[in-house]
C-alpha cells in the first residue's frame, strides 16, 4: 500500500530533480538550499498528501470491504479526511455503517424472534399436530358414532314406523272392538230384557205349576178318600156276599120253604159279588189314579223344584247379564278411550317419525359435517406439516442468520 | 137278574170254594156257616202245619184247618174265609180263599170247573184226609 503512496512522491521528486538538474548548473549556490527547499518540501508535502489520501482510501476500501462482507465496521469512521471527497464518502460510510448496525441489530432481533417463532411454531405445530391427531381420532370416533347414530336413528325410525303401523292396526282393532263391544252391550241388554221376560214367564209358569201341583194334591186326597170309600164298599160287599152265602145255606137247610129266600140270597150274593168286583176295579183304578197322581205330584214337585232352580239360575243369569252389560259397557267405554288414546298415539307416533326423520337428516348432515371436519383436520394436519416444514425453514434461516451474525460480532469484538 | 139256584130234592146243593189254585165242592147241608177269619187266629203249639189254629166264633172255639193241605193246592196267602163244617157235635173250620158259588148243579157246571180241578170235599172225605194226615204225622213222630 505504501508503494502506491510513494509513487506520487517519487514522481514529484523526479520532477523536482529534473527541474533542478536543468536549472542548477546555471544558478547560484544559494539557489541550492532554496531549490532543495522548494522542491523537496513540495515533494514532501505532495508525498504526505498522497500518503494521507492513500491511507484514507485504504481505510475507505477496508470499511467498504467489511461492509461488502457484511461485517461490522472495525472502527468508527474518521470524522475528517484529508480529501474532502473521501471525507464525504467516509461520512456516508459511517452513516451507512450506522444503518448497517441498526439493520444488523434488527436482523439479530429478527433472527432471535425467528428462532423463537420457529421453535414456537415447531412446538405449536407439534402440539397442533398432536391435537389434530386427537381431533382426527375424535372426529373418526364421532364419525363412527355419527354413522352408528345414523344407523340407529334409521332403525329407530323404522321401528317407529312399524310401531305407528302397529298402533294404527291397534287403533283399528280398538275401534272394531268398540263397535263389537257396543253390539255386545246391546245384545247383552236385549238378553237381559229377554231373560227378565223369561223370568216373568217362568214365574207365571211356576205359579201355574204350583196351582197344578196343589190341584193334583187335592185330586190325590180326593182319590184317597174315594179309595177309602171303595174299600168300605168292598168290605160291605164282601160282608154282604158272606151274608148272602150264609143266607143261601140257611135257605138250603130250610128245604122247600127256603127256596124263595135262597133266590133272594143268591141275588144279594151276586149283587155283592158285582159290587165287590166293581169296588175292586174302582180300587185298582184308584190305585192307578193314586199312583198317577203321586207321579204327577212328584213330577210337579220336581218341576217346581226345577223351576225354582231355573228361576234362581235365571236370576243369576240376569245378574250375570247385568254384570256383563255393565262390564261390556265399561269395556266399550274403555275401548273407546283406548281408541282415542291410540289415535293420539298415532299422531304422536307420526310426529315421532317426523322427528326421527329430522334427527336422521340431522344425523346424516352431522355425519357429513363430521366427515368434512375430518377432511379439514386432515388438511389442517397436512398444512401443519407444511407449517412444520416452514418452521424448519425459518429455523434454518435463523441458523443461517446466526451463522452470518457472529462474524459481525466477532468483527465488533475484534 | 140272577138265575134261580137249582136245588133238587134228590141231591144236596153244593158250595164251591176255592183255595189257591184248586177248587172243591162241599155239600151245603154239611156247612153251618161261612165267616171271616180276619178277626184273628191263635196257632196251636205242636200242631201240624195243616192246623191253622184256634179262633173264636160266636163265643165258641173253632179249630181251623188248611184246606190246601187236603186239596194239594198251592196257596201263597192265608185264607180269608172259613167254612164252618158240622161233624156231629163238633165243628171244624176249613180255611178257604172265598166261596165262589152255592149251586146244586155246581158239580156239573163247566164254568165252575174251569181251569181248576174240582174235588168233592164232603165230611167223609175230609175225615179220611184228616186220618191220613194224622197217621202220617204219627209215622213221622214214630220214625223220629
Amino acid at each position: 500500500m505504501k508503494s502506491r503512496f510513494l509513487a506520487p512522491v517519487i514522481v514529484g521528486a523526479l520532477l523536482l530533480a529534473t527541474a533542478g538538474a536543468w536549472l542548477l548548473p546555471s544558478s547560484p549556490a544559494w539557489l541550492l538550499p532554496l531549490w532543495v527547499s522548494m522542491t523537496a518540501l513540495p515533494a514532501l508535502l505532495a508525498g504526505l498528501w498522497f500518503w494521507r489520501r492513500a491511507l484514507d482510501e485504504a481505510e475507505l476500501q477496508e470499511q467498504m470491504l467489511q461492509l461488502e462482507q457484511g461485517r461490522r465496521l472495525t472502527r468508527a469512521a474518521k470524522r475528517t479526511a484529508f480529501d474532502e471527497e473521501i471525507g464525504r464518502m467516509m461520512r456516508q460510510l459511517e452513516a451507512l455503517a450506522a444503518r448497517q448496525q441498526r439493520l444488523l441489530d434488527v436482523v439479530a432481533e429478527a433472527r432471535e424472534k425467528l428462532r423463537k417463532s420457529a421453535v414456537d411454531i415447531n412446538n405449536l405445530a407439534h402440539q397442533v399436530n398432536a391435537s389434530a391427531g386427537h381431533i382426527s381420532r375424535s372426529v373418526e370416533e364421532i364419525s363412527r358414532g355419527a354413522g352408528l347414530q345414523t344407523e340407529l336413528v334409521e332403525k329407530t325410525s323404522a321401528l317407529f314406523e312399524d310401531m305407528a303401523r302397529s298402533i294404527q292396526r291397534a287403533s283399528a282393532s280398538a275401534e272394531e272392538a268398540a263397535r263389537s263391544s257396543h253390539l255386545a252391550s246391546q245384545v247383552a241388554q236385549d238378553g237381559s230384557r229377554l231373560a227378565t221376560d223369561v223370568v216373568e214367564e217362568m214365574r207365571r209358569v211356576f205359579e201355574g205349576v204350583e196351582r197344578f201341583s196343589q190341584q193334583v194334591m187335592t185330586f190325590g186326597e180326593c182319590t184317597q178318600e174315594i179309595g177309602n170309600i171303595s174299600r168300605v164298599i168292598t168290605e160291605v160287599a164282601q160282608q154282604t156276599h158272606l151274608l148272602a152265602i150264609n143266607a143261601t145255606i140257611e135257605a138250603a137247610r130250610a128245604g122247600e120253604a127256603g127256596r124263595g129266600f135262597a133266590v133272594v140270597a143268591e141275588e144279594i150274593r151276586q149283587l155283592a159279588e158285582n159290587t165287590s168286583r166293581s169296588a175292586d176295579r174302582i180300587g185298582k183304578l184308584i190305585e192307578q189314579v193314586t199312583e198317577l197322581s203321586q207321579e204327577a205330584m212328584a213330577a210337579a214337585a220336581e218341576s217346581t223344584q226345577r223351576l225354582a232352580q231355573g228361576r234362581q239360575r235365571l236370576s243369576s243369569i240376569i245378574d250375570a247379564l247385568k254384570n256383563i252389560v255393565g262390564a261390556v259397557t265399561a269395556g266399550a267405554e274403555r275401548v273407546q278411550v283406548i281408541s282415542h288414546l291410540a289415535k293420539e298415539q298415532i299422531a304422536g307416533a307420526e310426529q315421532s317419525v317426523k322427528a326421527i326423520q329430522n334427527i336422521s337428516l340431522v344425523a346424516r348432515q352431522h355425519l357429513e359435517s363430521t366427515r368434512a371436519v375430518s377432511q379439514a383436520v386432515e388438511n389442517q394436519s397436512s398444512n401443519l406439516l407444511d407449517a412444520t416444514g416452514l418452521a424448519s425453514q425459518i429455523a434454518d434461516l435463523a441458523d443461517r442468520l446466526e451463522k452470518q451474525l457472529p462474524s459481525v460480532a466477532e468483527a465488533n469484538h475484534g | 137278574m140272577a138265575e134261580k139256584p137249582q136245588f133238587s130234592s134228590a141231591a144236596s146243593p153244593l158250595m164251591v170254594i176255592r183255595r189257591g189254585n184248586r177248587r172243591a165242592r162241599i155239600p151245603i147241608e154239611q156247612v153251618e156257616e161261612v165267616f171271616e177269619v180276619s178277626s184273628g187266629c191263635s196257632p196251636v203249639p205242636g200242631a201240624p202245619a195243616w192246623v191253622v189254629g184256634l179262633t173264636s166264633h160266636h163265643g165258641q172255639a173253632v179249630l181251623l184247618l188248611e184246606t190246601a193241605a187236603f186239596l194239594g193246592a198251592t196257596a201263597e196267602e192265608s185264607g180269608r174265609q172259613a167254612v164252618l163244617l158240622k161233624l156231629g157235635d163238633d165243628r171244624l173250620g176249613l180255611v178257604v180263599d172265598r166261596v165262589e158259588a152255592v149251586d146244586q148243579l155246581a158239580e156239573d157246571t163247566e164254568g165252575h170247573r174251569g181251569a181248576f180241578e174240582s174235588e168233592l170235599l164232603d165230611r167223609n172225605r175230609l175225615l179220611a184226609h184228616i186220618e191220613e194226615k194224622l197217621a202220617s204225622s204219627v209215622d213221622l213222630q214214630a220214625k223220629a
